[in-house]
């Protein structure tokens, strides 16, 4: 099956980088990041100064006890940062020189219950993904399709092809796990074109999308393959590198606490491929790969990312990529084109002008301006009826980007899920 | 792929979009004013705007470029001042009141309220409309990009209905035989379209602009090169200048098939070229914050204010060219149009969805 994707934007923010897959850049802090699950209220389980080896368990979802956020490295927990209204920052974790990571049990993998406990207990749960919301699934509930994302068009991402390419193994194993986690279809969405090996089978479908971004995005693909709405069914996602841990924890005890990533940006020197731990610090990763000091370090693409700064400074848990680029010169963007990417906002805010921009990188079949008005004012409802459950933030990552206002909808769109997730339940 | 525009690139780009169609306007103004004076052997060159010309020497007999250019700027420059300077004392007032900084856009709408000018308005009317323009098509709703009207289409329309005898002209523009933008429906609906021969009036004279008219609206060849600008940059809405031609073209047919001869078999291609039409749709009409903010919606408003410019301009041949009127009824429905492709959609995905 083939899908074309015929709006969208390619954008050119630097070289792409050397898709080659086996420099290993050791990692001495590691974090997990509050911001990657919107909706969890965290109940903290190693306080500071703890010690806690790989796999163990940190954080837990307070009304979902089963669902658990594990250390990514071993070593001491440093600290524990707040923000607004003491929601979860970052919980930091400092690595020491024993390396030691927590077994699980091998489970039967044939067995519903066991591969769904196993990936509780082992954190990989919490890479899964619904919509509408973009939360963590319940641990007893049952999408209507699962979808593995095994493609990438956030400008400068790695290559999902070589990386899958390095795991065959356990890419393939991490799909059947997931056959048995639920008993709903399984889509692989892939580049078209792309060499991703899909595995035979009744319940798994391979679809190739076209087109540039955003036909790499879940939304893209679940709005193409699965369309969601009002019924109350959820899809569920997960990225290709969750695919491969997931393959490693049943295959071999224990899952793959690594991510690779691509360090990239017209900022960066060097730009290619490493190999870095979950959630590990961003000013590590790119420690002596800069040309400059006056750059700015996002993690994740510059249409999506957040600014590693501050408690924020560690790689976000979907994120496959860690932008390096140049600030532009203060307060004088070139007059013809905008002023800066997503995470440069000063905050002002201007009107919004509705030129044809909006419908070039409009996610697929959204009418853009009323969805973007009925943000700006927080009309829940008309949002809810333009089509706002099928989107998550990085779907108008694009819409912020091409708006002049300068408003961010991303923002503006959790505001208005979280409360219809609200009235909801 | 070029880059995405900003707020103020839209300004800027729609300034110098707006270029040719300036010069084409002090040019042909100039041109056409000579010509005039020429016809009527000099006689009833009285007002201050003749004085000015004839007291820097212009010879009206044997026009240079300079005479050309320095009669038409006479004629543009005054216009565009007033203009400016009353748009901006308004919008000056809004930002004080408001505390907030001023914005530019009051610039480009000046300017094009001074094309949709005759060239011979009292500079009263011009002062009078555009603060009306600026206050209420604007000002009151919270200034640029939170109003439903273009100023500069509000303030053109107060001129035509308040005024309307400040632009059927001098008495001095009426002395060459037929040749003027909105004479030439007149004269059309007397004699058919024997009257364009015999008037030696030609295709690509109104293309180009050589005929009379509001000083902006005269030269589609000039309006053509700045809508390709604002097309390719996406600030004009290629669907709605198209929806416009194909609403127009619809209307004719329409009227020629049913139409008893005489205006009403006026072929589209005249229609388009003729009174305000290009210029209208090109830097008006397609004003993103009044215009319909849907892709479905552009289509509906283009075809439906194109095909009323035919409808009023063939129906009620007292009021010949009737785009600001048919642009402003445009404007003001397409947030209804809007809305019912908003519906359209939800309904569509209630279904999709279950």
């Amino acid at each position: 099956m083939h899908v074309k994707v015929r709006t969208g934007l390619e954008l050119q923010v630097g070289e792409p980088p050397e898709m080659r897959v086996g420099e290993v850049k050791p990692t001495s802090a590691a974090a997990i990041l509050g911001r990657d699950f919107p909706g969890v209220k965290f109940d903290v389980l190693a306080e500071p100064s703890k010690r806690v080896r790989a796999g163990e368990p940190v954080l837990r979802d307070r009304h979902r006890p089963r669902i658990v956020f594990t250390a990514p490295i071993s070593g001491q927990v440093a600290s524990i940062s707040r923000g607004a209204r003491r929601a979860l920052q970052s919980i930091q974790i400092v690595a020491d020189d024993a390396i030691d990571g927590v077994g699980f049990d091998v489970p039967d993998a044939s067995n519903r219950d066991s591969v769904r406990k196993v990936m509780c207990e082992s954190g990989l749960w919490t890479s899964l993904r619904t919509r509408p919301y973009g939360h963590i699934p319940d641990p007893d509930a049952e999408p209507r399709v699962l979808m593995i994302t095994a493609m990438d068009t956030e400008p400068l991402a790695p290559d999902p092809v070589c990386i899958i390419s390095e795991y065959p193994q356990h890419f393939t194993a991490g799909i059947d796990a997931l056959t048995e986690v639920c008993d709903a279809p399984l889509f692989v969405c892939r580049a078209a074109g792309s060499d991703v090996s899909a595995v035979d089978s009744d319940r798994v479908q391979t679809v190739e999308f076209s087109g540039c971004h955003p036909a790499g995005l879940p939304g893209t693909h679940i709005h193409e393959l699965c369309p969601i709405g009002f019924d109350g069914s959820e899809v569920w996602y997960i990225g290709y590198q969750d695919v491969i841990s997931l393959g490693r924890l049943i295959s071999e005890g224990a899952p793959w606490y690594s991510r690779i990533v691509s360090l990239a940006g017209n900022g960066v020197a060097r730009p290619r491929l490493l190999e870095v731990a979950c959630g590990a610090s961003v000013d590590e990763i790119t420690r002596g790969e800069m040309t400059d000091d006056a750059l700015r370090v996002i993690s994740g693409s510059v249409l999506s990312g957040h600014a590693a700064v501050g408690a924020q400074a560690f790689l976000g848990q979907k994120h496959n990529q860690v932008t390096v680029i140049k600030e532009p010169a203060a307060g004088k963007p070139g007059w013809w084109r905008r002023g800066g990417w997503t995470v440069a906002h000063a905050g002002n805010t201007g009107p919004l002008l509705p030129t044809g921009d909006m419908e070039k990188v409009s996610p697929p079949g959204i009418l853009p301006v009323p969805l973007m008005r009925a943000l700006l004012v927080g009309d829940i409802d008309r949002a809810r009826d333009l089509g706002a459950l099928e989107l998550v933030e990085e779907d108008l990552a694009l819409l912020t980007y091409a708006c002049p206002s300068g408003n961010r909808y991303g923002r503006l769109l959790r505001n208005v899920l979280d409360q219809l997730h609200k009235e909801a339940s | 792929m070029r880059a995405l525009i900003s707020a103020k690139g839209i300004k800027v780009t729609t300034v110098v979009a707006l270029i040719p169609v300036l010069a084409a306007a002090v040019v042909n103004t100039g041109y056409q004013y000579l010509r005039a004076l020429d016809t009527a052997g000099g006689e009833g060159a009285s007002g201050w705007r003749d004085s000015f010309i004839l007291g820097l020497g212009v010879d009206y007999q044997d026009p240079t470029i300079i005479g050309i250019t320095v009669a038409g700027l006479a004629h543009v420059a005054p216009v565009l001042i007033i203009a400016m300077m009353a748009a901006g004392v308004c919008e000056r007032a809004f930002a004080t009141q408001r505390d907030r900084p001023m914005d530019a856009g009051f610039i480009l709408s000046a300017i094009v309220f001074t094309l949709l000018m005759h060239p011979e308005v009292s500079l009263f009317h011009v002062a009078f409309a555009m603060m009306f323009g600026i206050v209420f098509g604007r000002g009151v709703f919270g200034g640029e990009g939170k109003t439903f009207l273009n100023p500069a289409l509000l303030a053109a329309a107060v001129v035509q209905i308040s005024f309307p005898t400040a632009h059927t002209g001098h008495p001095l523009w009426d002395g060459i035989a037929g040749y003027s933008g909105t004479k030439i429906f007149s004269l059309f609906n007397e004699s058919g379209s024997g009257a364009l021969a015999s008037s030696d009036i030609g295709w690509w004279d109104a293309f180009i602009g050589v005929q009379q008219g509001m000083m902006g609206t005269t030269s589609t060849l000039a309006i053509a090169l700045g809508g390709i600008l604002l097309m390719w940059s996406r600030i004009a809405s290629w669907r709605l200048v198209l929806g416009h031609v194909l609403g127009l073209t619809l209307a004719v047919s329409l009227f020629s098939a049913v139409g008893d001869g005489g205006i009403t078999n006026l072929p589209w291609y005249w229609h388009a070229v003729l009174g305000s039409f290009a210029f209208g749709v090109v830097f008006v009409a397609t004003d993103p914050p009044s215009a319909a903010s849907t892709d479905a919606g552009r289509w509906i408003q283009g075809i439906v204010a194109g095909g009323l410019v035919v409808v009023m301009r063939v129906v009620n041949p007292s009021h010949p060219d009737s785009v600001v009127t048919a642009l402003l009824m445009g404007s003001i429905l397409a947030p209804l149009i809007d809305y019912g492709v908003v519906g359209w959609n939800i309904r569509q995905r209630r279904r999709r969805y279950g």
